[in-house]
């Protein structure tokens, strides 16, 4: 039974195999990943004595990773519940593939902060012992509501392909096709069912949407509610925020752009969908600018002595290199490619959102370690300083490499565009809600 | 209840470190070895810190020794998610070694750099682990958790059972820290901060006396008096 | 190193524990409960045996008053003894700090006997029965001879009866070489105050009762001999009594006594004499001086005429001559303002005390005695020779007698042999003239050296020469050292004989430092830790195996026994309870006063004991004629008053100046230990307070020079003199004279405890700032003379 969606067989392709690639991928991101464990068994053993950190630099790359991590995570979710409530129609193609990167993400954010802990076997105590004041008990609350949210919203979008799946692919392995039975629940792709779908989703995406705004904010509270300087502003939470979703939707820009190269879903994936990208990024990279000027300014105007330290760093002493790289990676480079090069250009829009991503990262390191090495009481004993070690770099590496496995594995057994919201969105199709996207 | 409080007349205070070597000797803090100590991992739960500005010849040195503030409204406490760190019934901030999960959470908030970590589990060649301090308060803390100063919280206990033991009621002055019993200058004073009698007291409203970043809120409850 | 099992804490919060659901709700499970963290119970522990026990510190000359808290038979805890009247209860950093040095495993735990090449490394463990028949043998064998006088002891700080002991049993052993340390370090002071005041002693200065207190030297309140005095008497005389006294610091670099100081006074290294004398100028030109006092008890103010009818200048034409304040501010860098005032204020807020430091130090360059008596003189002219807030003078009590005893033949001809270090030949002026002893040994004079002992004394270490003590240790055919680690000294002995620390030993001390007389009682704390002894046990034991008649005049089968014996003066029971017996007040000496005699003059020997105060020194006038010394020098008249030479390293035209651009700096830090510094890790994480520095040398250098060397924070560098190079750590630092650079003392020790994770790297800790400079004696006084080097820097 061959779909009637003449995308659907594309969309479907990728599912079908998996080639020598895979496995040489899967194999190396698999051997990564198994590094990054022997490194955090060698930790555990040992203690946090191997990493770099120190005094004062308590926090260093674990805690830059989960900030990554969890702004990362906001490119589903802004993709899939902001646009949804906002009525973008455009993005339905690019929904399963952006929510994907949030619910891979997110294990390696919040895993991070576990990574991160003196004791985590006592990550028990979060629940025997919490304490609601904790700005890392808002974290710990707010990041695993957003990741079970979103792992509902996730499933729930993704039902209905599921269910294509085990009608379409019998020529799928037993266990995998059994593991379809089970995932659809029974999913008849009735118009009811749809109804009730798209019901739930539109609910879920405004919860999602007030999650979003929630979860980096309270991110960014775990440093903003310290006195320490360069932290203790009420702009880092919107900062954080709008930082998350830039470096989100820049990933969701690379992560499309392999998928269609990958697996050969051009027509899907089609230049008109980077092109709405890049308006929004470039949106976004002014918004950040904005921000970034606002937060230097507002501090480097008051002057005062503490937070003068922290901020002449960056600009001038340890960080100034790390800061106005970060500074061209995140805005200025990418400014100009969006602005000149990268409209119908893909290759473009890629090598910009490389940066950004790259550049994000090393804001969040910008905005961690230089308030730890120059903290109120020590300034002037001399500066702390900060460089990760070997086990922070393996296990760092790993998240990475982990995020992209889970990615991998998934495009292979589950189609990365949403079969049935796309019918409606793709051109020459037009679609009835009401009629069933398998037109039986 | 008595309010713990101590008071450190820079005055008078020399910057000797007897208090810094005292409260090691007492507390048990595990030696952090050279190349530890070159990342500033020393565990000394009370350290005089330098503070030089100014160029030759007009130079201006301030040395500062700094045990917990065991502020009343302390940061620590409110940012530890699993409250590892708490204040009990006398004041005193300490730290259940046994619930902290490491998270460093604390050492990042407390503006007064007061709070340790330990990156390893503590060390001691075997022949120098004869002169750790037997006290159960003060055994090694494991590796993975944070420690700091106690106001030497074993001597409350040791004091009041001594008192009971003698069959009289316990008195403020009955509990002494050892960084305070060994300060070479007698610059550090302890006691009872809500006994208006008390000489902490006193001194902690003398017109010399201030806390370290009152404006933070903190309120502290170390009080430094003026040099000069 | 094995890491240690927490023991887990009960926790206060138990009782308020709760299930908190919402934050990991996706987590939670029926079962977690299970995985609840229990709190364990206190371990219920058998009442451990628990004992405090009274001793004396040996950590630095000012020995206080310690209680030991021993429980289980472990020393756990050190306190100061509140009954102890010079700390009073309190207890600096190192005396709480001994216990890592009574339980280090740097400790050698028996006796050793070196079988391969001295320095090999080749070490035979020995009974103590063999390895002291072995010294005995040879000790007898030389002494049957005739050559006992071929076998030196060169010692370093020695407590209470030791002193007594070691000059007995050489005696009686028939060799006139004890050499002691002295001439490194208080040597200068010492003769100072016998030149001027005629006592043999080391001043103690009084800054309870004083208003003003002048401090040459950077070391008042880090190492002086009495620190622990000092620093309660400087934290009373600012807040423990009704009038504020000032305590200026004078210092080519702030240390911490310049920092806690009511004023540094920033001086070129070493011209601190120079300095003491503008003062002087100023203080005598404005007529601020105590005229009285001057006029009555002190001798060679005005110019007079001696007994021959020659002509001589007196100290009041000296230094309104020679020590104009231009002159002096040119040589010293301080400006003619500052010394006037500076000056004026010290004569005018009495008492007021200049105190000089009882160790020369590095900054010596061969002024150190006339230094000294220039400050010394600043005392006399405001009148604080024994008088309350000035320099007083150390009184010790009465104690048993000891045993008499006959020299034999042997003996009495071995106390008429030239020493070995020229004390009293070459240094007429010398007691004893310890950095000379490796030249003497190379030079084989005044004879070949048949055996050395080392008591507490570690010359390779202290005095590296340039490798010459080295050489004169290898020369030796045998050398034992009682060393408790293996020092640089110990590794190029034959044989070592472990001494056990203050803390497992039988001892007494005086109470130096406080003025009156009294002692402190030093008895074991724990048993011994290991196989080690104390060398006084070790002595009185030798003296047993050897024989008439050093067994004689050390009749004692053991220390302790000597000790009971020697202190059998004072009720004993009170003396073990309280850890001391003193005085407790000390009589200040009215001059004329019948007392007076005893404070000035006591010990002279050729001048005329009338009560007066020496500017113009009679006694040094009074020396013979020596061979040895230059007689021109010792002839002119101007030798016997204080004054200032600018010695030739100070000068920038030196030829060394261009290739060497700075003056070295070092001083000893409170957080220095000396020979134990190296096995104390708690001493070396508080080590360098200014800079921050832990388990490492650094050298402090000035901003300007900074830059113009494109030197940083934290860079290491390579510290030159022509005589050798060390590394360090640079630390810029606004505190310090700008052509200087600072270097602390007290690290660099090659034999080391592995702490640390990274074990090779951890061997040496920092530099030893000895190796850069060459040492040398003073021609008269035999006192060292070691400094200022002159070094350049640049990066490793
Ligand atoms: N913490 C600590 N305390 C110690 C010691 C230790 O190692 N550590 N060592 C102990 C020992 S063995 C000794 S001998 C004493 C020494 O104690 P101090 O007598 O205080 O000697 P130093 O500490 O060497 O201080 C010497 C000071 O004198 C200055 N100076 C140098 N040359 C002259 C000069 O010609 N005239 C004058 N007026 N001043 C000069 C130097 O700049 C230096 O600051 O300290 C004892 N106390
Ligand atoms: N650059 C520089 N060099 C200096 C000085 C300086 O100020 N600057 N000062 C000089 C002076 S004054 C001195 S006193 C020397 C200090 O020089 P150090 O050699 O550091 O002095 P000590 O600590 O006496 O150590 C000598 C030996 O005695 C042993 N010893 C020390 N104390 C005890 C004890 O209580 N019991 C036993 N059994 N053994 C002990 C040690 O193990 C060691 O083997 O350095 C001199 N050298
Ligand atoms: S012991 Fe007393 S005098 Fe010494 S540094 Fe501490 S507070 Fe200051
Ligand atoms: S000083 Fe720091 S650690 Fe101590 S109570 Fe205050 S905030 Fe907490
Ligand atoms: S490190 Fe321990 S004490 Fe500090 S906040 Fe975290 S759990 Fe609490
Ligand atoms: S009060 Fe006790 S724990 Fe606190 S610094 Fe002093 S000695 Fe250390
Ligand atoms: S001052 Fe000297 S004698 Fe007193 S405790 Fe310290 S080291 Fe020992
Ligand atoms: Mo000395």
């Amino acid at each position: 039974m061959e779909p009637k969606n003449p995308f659907t067989k594309a969309i479907l392709a990728p599912v079908r195999k998996i080639s020598t690639g895979d496995t040489l991928l899967w194999g190396t991101l698999l051997v990564l990943l198994l590094a990054g464990g022997a490194a955090w068994t060698w930790q555990y053993i040992e203690g946090l004595g191997i990493t770099g950190m120190n005094r004062p630099v308590y926090w260093g790359v674990y805690i830059t990773n989960f900030v990554f991590f969890i702004g990362l995570a906001h490119s589903g979710t802004f993709i899939s519940a902001i646009l949804r409530i906002a009525g973008q129609s455009w993005r339905a193609p690019l929904t399963r593939a952006a929510e994907a990167i949030t619910l891979f993400s997110l294990p390696f954010g919040a895993g991070s902060i576990i990574i991160d802990m003196g004791h985590p076997e006592r990550i028990f105590n979060l629940l025997f012992y919490g304490r609601y004041q904790s700005p890392i008990l808002w974290d710990v609350t707010a990041v695993s509501l957003y990741m079970l949210s979103s792992i509902v919203f996730f499933y729930l979008s993704l039902i209905p392909d599921i269910a294509l799946c085990r009608d379409r692919l019998t020529g799928a392995p037993r266990w995998q096709h059994r593991m379809y039975e089970v995932l659809a629940l029974g999913w008849n792709h009735s118009p009811e069912q749809y109804r009730r779908l798209e019901k739930a989703l539109d609910g879920m995406a405004v919860f999602m949407t007030m999650l979003v705004v929630t979860v980096h904010t309270v991110v960014s509270w775990l440093f903003g509610m310290t006195v320490q300087p360069g932290w203790h502003t009420a702009l880092i939470g919107p900062f954080f925020l709008l930082g998350a979703i830039l470096s989100g939707t820049a990933a969701v820009v690379i992560v499309l752009a392999l998928l269609r190269k990958a697996y050969r879903l051009e027509k899907v994936l089609h230049l008109g969908l980077f092109n709405s990208l890049r308006k929004l990024l470039i949106t976004f990279v002014l918004g950040w600018l904005y921000m970034m000027i606002a937060e230097h300014l507002t501090i480097g105007y008051s002057s005062m002595t503490e937070e003068m330290v922290v901020l002449t760093d960056k600009f001038s002493g340890a960080y100034a290199a790390v800061f106005w790289s970060m500074a061209a990676l995140v805005f200025g480079v990418p400014l100009l490619v969006f602005l000149f090069k990268g409209k119908n250009n893909i290759g473009w829009m890629v090598f910009a959102c490389v940066l950004i991503n790259i550049g994000m990262w090393m804001e969040r390191y910008i905005v961690i370690i230089p308030t730890e090495a120059s903290p109120r009481l020590l300034t002037v004993m001399g500066q702390g300083s900060y460089l990760p070690a070997l086990p922070e770099i393996l296990i760092t590496v790993a998240c990475f490499a982990g995020m992209a496995l889970l990615y991998a594995v998934f495009t292979r057994f589950f189609p990365i565009v949403p079969i049935w919201e796309t019918a409606q969105e793709l051109p020459g199709h037009a679609h009835a809600a009401e009629t069933s996207p398998t037109g039986d | 209840m008595p309010r713990w409080g101590m008071v450190i007349d820079l005055d008078k205070c020399f910057a000797c470190q007897s208090c810094t070597a005292a409260c090691r000797m007492e507390n048990n803090t595990p030696p952090a070895g050279k190349d530890q100590a070159g990342m500033g991992r020393t565990i000394l739960w009370n350290e005089v810190l330098p503070f030089v500005e100014g160029e030759y010849p007009n130079v201006k040195a301030t040395l500062l020794p700094r045990p917990c503030m065991h502020c009343d409204n302390p940061a620590c406490i409110k940012v530890c998610p699993v409250q590892a760190t708490y204040k009990n019934e006398e004041g005193l901030v300490l730290v259940d070694y046994n619930r902290c999960i490491g998270c460093r959470m604390c050492t990042v908030a407390c503006p007064y750099a007061v709070r340790y970590f330990n990156w390893y589990a503590p060390e001691w060649p075997e022949d120098l682990k004869a002169h750790l301090n037997p006290e159960p308060e003060v055994q090694p803390r494991p590796k993975g958790v944070v420690e700091k100063c106690t106001f030497c919280v074993q001597r409350l206990r040791q004091a009041r059972e001594t008192a009971e033991a003698e069959g009289r009621t316990f008195q403020a002055t009955d509990y002494v820290p050892a960084c305070v019993q060994t300060c070479t200058a007698h610059a550090r004073y302890f006691g009872d901060l809500d006994d208006p009698d008390s000489l902490v007291s006193k001194l902690a409203h003398s017109p010399r006396a201030f806390r370290m970043f009152e404006e933070l809120g903190t309120q502290p409850k170390v009080f430094y008096l003026k040099q000069g | 190193m094995t890491a240690i099992d927490p023991n887990p804490q009960k926790s206060k919060l138990s009782r308020r524990d709760f299930l908190k659901l919402g934050a990991t709700a996706a987590a939670a499970g029926a079962g977690l409960s299970l995985l609840r963290p229990t709190h364990k119970p206190l371990a219920a522990q058998p009442d451990p045996e628990e004992a405090t026990v009274k001793t004396t510190c040996a950590l630095c000359p000012s020995g206080c008053g310690l209680e030991v808290r021993v429980v289980d038979g472990k020393a756990v805890k050190v306190e100061g003894n509140p009954l102890h009247p010079l700390n009073q209860g309190v207890c600096c950093l190192k005396g709480q700090t001994s216990l890592e040095v009574l339980y280090s495993p740097e400790r050698l735990e028996h006796p050793r006997l070196q079988t391969g090449k001295r320095g090999s490394g080749d070490w035979k463990e020995l009974s103590w029965d063999e390895a002291l028949g072995l010294v005995a043998n040879r000790l007898v064998s030389l002494r049957e001879a005739g050559k006992p006088h071929s076998v030196a002891l060169m010692h370093g700080d020695l407590r209470g009866q030791m002193r007594q002991v070691v000059n007995r049993f050489m005696r009686a052993y028939g060799s006139p070489n004890v050499i002691s340390r002295d001439s490194l370090g208080e040597g200068a002071a010492r003769l100072a105050l016998w030149l001027s005041q005629g006592v043999n002693a080391l001043p103690v200065y009084d800054l309870n009762n004083s208003n003003y207190v002048l401090a040459f030297g950077g070391n008042l309140l880090e190492s002086s001999r009495n620190l622990i005095g000092y620093l309660g008497a400087a934290a009373f005389m600012r807040r423990g009594r009704p009038q504020r006294g000032k305590l200026v610091a004078i210092h080519p670099r702030l240390s911490l006594t310049g920092i806690k100081a009511d004023e540094w006074l920033p001086i070129r290294p070493g011209t601190y004499g120079a300095l003491a004398l503008g003062m002087a100028n100023v203080i005598v030109n404005s007529k601020l001086y105590d005229e009285d006092f001057v006029r009555d008890f002190t001798f060679g103010f005005e110019d007079f005429e001696d007994a021959a009818g020659v002509t001589h200048q007196g100290f009041k034409s000296l230094v309104l001559e020679t020590y104009t304040l231009e002159r002096v501010a040119a040589v010293t860098g301080v400006s003619t303002d500052k010394i006037a005032r500076i000056a004026g204020e010290f004569a005018t807020n009495r008492p007021a005390v200049a105190v000089l430091p009882t160790e020369p130090g590095e900054l010596s360059s061969g002024n150190a005695l006339y230094t000294a008596l220039a400050v010394h003189a600043l005392n006399a002219l405001v009148g604080s020779i024994d008088a309350k807030g000035g320099v007083l003078l150390q009184r010790f009590p009465k104690l048993a007698e000891w045993p008499a005893y006959a020299l034999d033949e042997t003996a009495r001809r071995g106390e008429t042999k030239e020493r070995l270090d020229g004390a009293g030949t070459q240094f007429p002026l010398a007691l004893s003239a310890y950095q000379n002893v490796p030249e003497r040994i190379l030079a084989g004079q005044p004879y070949p050296l048949e055996m050395l002992i080392l008591l507490n004394a570690n010359p390779a270490y202290e005095m590296p020469n340039g490798g010459r003590t080295l050489d004169a240790l290898s020369k030796v055919p045998f050398v034992v050292s009682f060393a408790s680690t293996l020092d640089e000294s110990a590794a190029q002995a034959d044989l070592v004989l472990p001494a056990s620390t203050f803390l497992e030993i039988w001892g007494d001390d005086y109470l130096e430092g406080t003025g009156y007389a009294g002692v402190s009682l030093r008895r074991p704390v724990v048993e011994a830790v290991h196989d080690t002894r104390n060398p006084g046990d070790v002595l009185l034991d030798l003296a047993h195996r050897i024989g008439d008649p050093v067994k004689q005049a050390l009749p004692w089968p053991t220390y302790q026994e000597l000790i009971t014996n020697r202190l059998s003066v004072f009720d004993w029971e009170k003396l073990e309870a309280n850890g001391n017996w003193s005085e407790l007040v000390y009589f200040n000496a009215a001059p004329g006063s019948p007392a007076w005699q005893e404070v000035v003059g006591r010990d002279r020997l050729n001048a005329p004991k009338d009560g007066r105060f020496d500017f113009f020194s009679r006694e040094r006038f009074a020396l013979p004629g020596s061979d040895s010394a230059p007689s021109a020098m010792l002839r002119a008249s101007s030798a016997c008053l204080p004054h200032f030479d600018i010695p030739a390293t100070l000068t920038d035209s030196s030829a060394d100046a261009l290739d060497y651009p700075f003056l070295l700096v070092t001083q000893p830090l409170i957080t220095q230990s000396s020979q134990w510094q190296g096995i104390v890790p708690t001493l070396q994480e508080c080590y360098g307070l200014q800079g921050n520095v832990k388990w490492d040398s650094w050298v402090e250098i000035g901003r300007k020079a900074a830059e113009a060397l494109g030197l940083e924070n934290g860079q290491r560098v390579w510290v030159e003199s022509p005589l050798g190079r060390v590394q360090a750590m640079v630390r810029v630092y606004a505190g310090l004279w700008p052509n200087a650079v600072f270097l602390p003392p007290g690290q660099g020790h090659h034999t080391f405890v592995r702490w640390g994770r990274k074990s090779a790297e951890a061997m040496l800790v920092g530099a030893n700032p000895n190796a850069l400079t060459e040492i040398t004696s003073e021609p008269l006084t035999g006192l060292a003379v070691s400094g200022p080097a002159r070094v350049r820097v640049y990066p490793v």
